[in-house]
């Protein structure tokens, strides 16, 4: 009989171990409760619970510490200073897969907040366990490792490095070859991580054979899927030339194309991003590009998309445009200009805008052909109007500047320079006027209209110093028309001649 | 002797006549002298110059027709150079014309050919608007398989409600609630309920209703039972009693359990394992054989005879007493020389019969 009840002593002590770990898990997920866990001193008494003889009290604590050490920097820093991690180390390589899975699940959340916490996970001997983890059959425990070194490699090259040294990579890329989809997920986004720092950590995530599996991947129809393959790919693929013939090889395009359209924001604009990092690099992977008819579905993309989502698709344009002139001639007839000047007027945000000018630069700098479509397209007023305000940021000002000297030094179309006339401030003026005086002595007709818009009028108005560029342009214009009528529309014309009616009415 | 004596006295003025004279001839010697050294040094002096003249004269006509030949010499060379020069240039100048002419050629034709950049462009387009209407078809297929996906699921979710509540089918008597006399046809629920098949709820296998605590998913755990809804009152069972009490499987009895038609069945089958078993199908063939015919031996074929004449009977020698006459028979037609040569000159190989 006493035996009976020493036994429901123990039995009543461990139920109520295991009470209580569970409701500090159940509690630790509403974020409200957490500073009266912590205030109540829950990580003193949670710690001794890890080491409980009870498989799933243990379970239980681990989880619960990883819920809180998630929540906050703090609770996390106190995880690392209460010497939990060492202890959770040790029993990942010892306990079933339920307690590996809390234990990643811990590590995770203490390596997420900054680099200094994920080094202190590093020195407790963290990746090789993880990377034992990883050759786990259980498919949860593989997610949550993967997933603890991809936030551990996140946040430097250097952390990164230390994740490849423990021979990592050729488990993630086994990884994204299993067959559940939140396993290929975590593995995808952990090697853009470990992609996106330098050209080596690339290197070597392309040695293990990455790309043909992430190329495999991409019809796939899981939405965040897609998000994670794109950026791992981009990563890739902007560090340097032969890194994105690569990519290229691997034959994603024209398949890729088709994400652009996706549902998912996120998979098009991380799609947009990949095409943007492949063209920046060299005109032959531009022009694989552009002849695989990639111009197009990127301009559709950002004539259906709005906002931060564009941005990468402009950037592609414009990458796209600077290399040569008929790669430029190649977006305007994909009718690239109706897109971006659509966006030049609907966009707010100062760095979209400046992406969108410095794309129109480049498109319209190359020859007057390229000039002359950009023009057309109304958009040398808006861009006139965003160098003059200012209140937009340095960055927006400069470019769009630069974009509208570019442009203006190819354009001999004069029915759009004349608004400029009227508007611009000196500095531009210099260059409107410029482009006037190479066309007018060579075109009686432009002089005609020239004349009869007012434009002659304008520049007799034009303040200018002596033997400055201006002043030479403006004589060389003056020089084309005949003398008479340069007095005629001089200011004070009128004045002058009121004024000699009054000396010949005195004389008389 | 006088005149030496006056000789004498008169010494010294004749001395100093003699002095005298002697002095005037010296000075007039001295100048004669000096006259003739003044003709003989202009003499002297327009010979030499005359010669020096004539030195330089024929020294400078010695430079002048060496420097001629030497300036003629620089000037065929010069000339030769500039001769060169002037052929080196109508040679460069028809060069470079020619490579003018190929530059431009290629350039327009290969570099930038106008055309064909019109044509890139054109081809451009078109790839374009292929590629335009491939997404466009791509992203209609995707909606439409999502419609497709959402349409299935709806129908499914009918179904499985439809499952549940198959009391609500309607009979003949009594119209169930999707069917009703003032409607034309009945409700499409109606219609699943009617095709749905009944099946016994299966039980989940998450959901273990034995009674174990070990080794159980934490999170499992949480969300098993629904939330109470009022004050909770009294002393409650266990959760996992209630779990079971809710859960608990079917346990039919072994009658219910078995087919209606479970003795046909079985005599069905035990029918088919026999002629399975079975060798032949003739059911009463035994396993002798008769059909044979008893074969006689050849020694009682033959008629009786008597073994004192069995010696007659030579079956191996010809019966000459049964011939007609003692001759063989007679070769009427002689044969073919040919056949003779058979297999001496010519084998042909049969098929069967060969020689080797």
């Amino acid at each position: 009989m006493s035996q009976r009840h020493t036994l429901q002593v123990f039995e009543q002590y461990q139920k109520a171990r295991l009470t209580f770990v569970q409701s500090v898990a159940d509690l630790a997920t509403r974020p409200q409760n957490i500073e009266t866990l912590q205030n109540a001193g829950v990580m003193a008494l949670l710690r001794p619970l890890l080491l409980d003889v009870v498989p799933s009290v243990q379970q239980t604590a681990a989880l619960a510490l990883g819920r809180l050490a998630n929540y906050s920097d703090h609770l996390a820093e106190s995880v690392v200073r209460g010497d939990i991690l060492p202890q959770l180390v040790y029993s990942l390589a010892e306990q079933n897969r339920f307690y590996k899975k809390a234990a990643a699940f811990v590590l995770r959340a203490v390596a997420k907040h900054s680099p200094q916490l994920a080094q202190s996970v590093i020195d407790c001997g963290a990746l090789d366990a993880l990377v034992v983890c990883l050759e786990e059959f259980d498919p949860s425990v593989k997610e949550a490792a993967t997933w603890a070194l991809g936030y551990i490699a996140r946040h430097n090259a250097e952390l990164s490095q230390h994740v490849v040294d423990a021979g990592s990579v050729p488990l993630l890329v086994l990884c994204l070859q299993e067959p559940e989809i939140a396993l290929k997920r975590v593995a995808a986004s952990a090697l853009s991580d470990i992609a996106k720092h330098s050209p080596e950590l690339a290197q070597t995530v392309v040695d293990a054979g990455a790309i043909a599996h992430l190329a495999q991947m991409i019809l796939n129809p899981d939405a965040q899927l897609k998000r994670q393959i794109f950026s791992a790919l981009s990563q890739i693929a902007k560090h340097s030339v032969d890194l994105a013939e690569m990519v290229v090889e691997a034959e994603i395009f024209p398949a890729a194309f088709a994400c652009l359209n996706d549902s998912d924001e996120y998979v098009k604009k991380n799609c947009a991003t990949l095409i943007r990092e492949i063209v920046k690099h060299t005109p032959e992977l531009a022009q694989m590009i552009v002849n695989a008819g990639g111009v197009a579905a990127v301009v559709d993309y950002v004539a259906t998309t709005r906002g931060n989502v564009r941005l990468p698709g402009i950037m592609m344009l414009g990458y796209t445009a600077a290399h040569t002139e008929s790669l430029a001639m190649a977006v305007i007839v994909s009718k690239g200009i109706n897109q971006l000047s659509i966006a030049l007027n609907e966009e707010t945000e100062d760095h979209i805008l400046a992406a969108t000018a410095w794309a129109l630069g480049q498109i319209g700098r190359h020859t007057p052909e390229h000039a002359k479509a950009v023009a057309v397209a109304n958009v040398l007023p808006k861009l006139l109007q965003l160098y003059m305000r200012t209140d937009l940021s340095e960055d927006l000002q400069t470019k769009s500047k630069k974009a509208l000297k570019n442009i203006l030094q190819k354009c001999v179309y004069l029915p759009v320079l004349e608004p400029l006339l009227h508007e611009a401030s000196p500095n531009i003026l210099k260059h409107v006027v410029a482009q006037f005086s190479k066309v007018l002595p060579h075109d009686p007709k432009a002089r005609r209209l020239f004349v009869t818009s007012g434009g002659l009028k304008k520049i007799q108005e034009i303040k200018t110093e002596e033997g400055s560029p201006l002043a030479e342009y403006i004589n060389t214009i003056n020089s084309c028309f005949p003398e008479e009528v340069v007095k005629y529309y001089s200011p004070g014309y009128a004045d002058e001649l009121l004024e000699r009616v009054d000396h010949h009415g005195n004389r008389a | 002797m006088a005149a030496f004596l006056e000789l004498r006295r008169n010494a010294d003025q004749i001395l100093v006549e003699l002095e005298h004279l002697a002095k005037e001839a010296e000075y007039v010697r001295e100048y004669e002298n000096r006259a003739s050294v003044i003709v003989q040094s202009a003499w002297r002096g327009y010979v030499a110059r005359s010669h020096i003249k004539y030195l330089n004269r024929c020294a400078t006509l010695i430079q002048t027709r060496w420097r001629i030949y030497k300036a003629q010499q620089l000037f065929r060379q010069k000339l030769k150079e500039h001769v060169l020069q002037l052929r080196l240039k109508y040679y460069d100048d028809n060069a470079v014309k020619i490579q003018k002419i190929w530059r431009g050629f290629y350039v327009r034709k290969y570099v930038l050919d106008f055309y064909s950049r019109k044509r890139y462009l054109t081809g451009l387009e078109q790839k374009n608007e292929q590629i335009r209407t491939q997404l466009r078809e791509y992203r209609e297929y995707l909606d439409q398989k999502q419609l497709e996906q959402q349409r299935q699921a709806n129908i499914a979710k009918l179904e499985e409600e439809a499952k549940r509540t198959h009391y609500l089918v309607s009979t003949k008597v009594v119209p169930g609630i999707y069917n009703s006399k003032y409607l034309e046809a009945p409700k499409e629920m109606e219609i699943i309920l009617r095709t749905t098949k009944f099946e016994l709820p299966t039980t989940t296998t998450t959901m273990k209703p034995i009674k174990s605590k070990k080794d159980q998913d934490i999170a499992t755990l949480t969300k098993i039972l629904p939330p109470l809804k009022s004050k909770p009152q009294g002393p409650f069972r266990a959760p996992e009693d209630v779990r079971y009490q809710r859960y608990r499987p079917l346990k039919p009895s072994l009658r219910c359990e078995t087919d209606y038609f479970a003795t046909e069945k079985m005599r069905e089958e035990l029918k088919l394992q026999e002629w399975v078993d079975r060798i032949h199908d003739d059911t009463f063939k035994s396993g002798l054989c008769h059909d044979k015919s008893y074969p006689r031996m050849l020694i009682g074929e033959e008629p009786y005879i008597e073994p004192t004449k069995l010696q007659q009977v030579a079956l191996r020698q010809p019966n000459k007493k049964q011939w007609a006459t003692d001759k063989d028979f007679r070769t009427l037609v002689h044969g073919v020389p040919e056949f003779d040569k058979f297999e001496m000159t010519y084998v042909e190989p049969h098929y069967y019969y060969s020689s080797s």
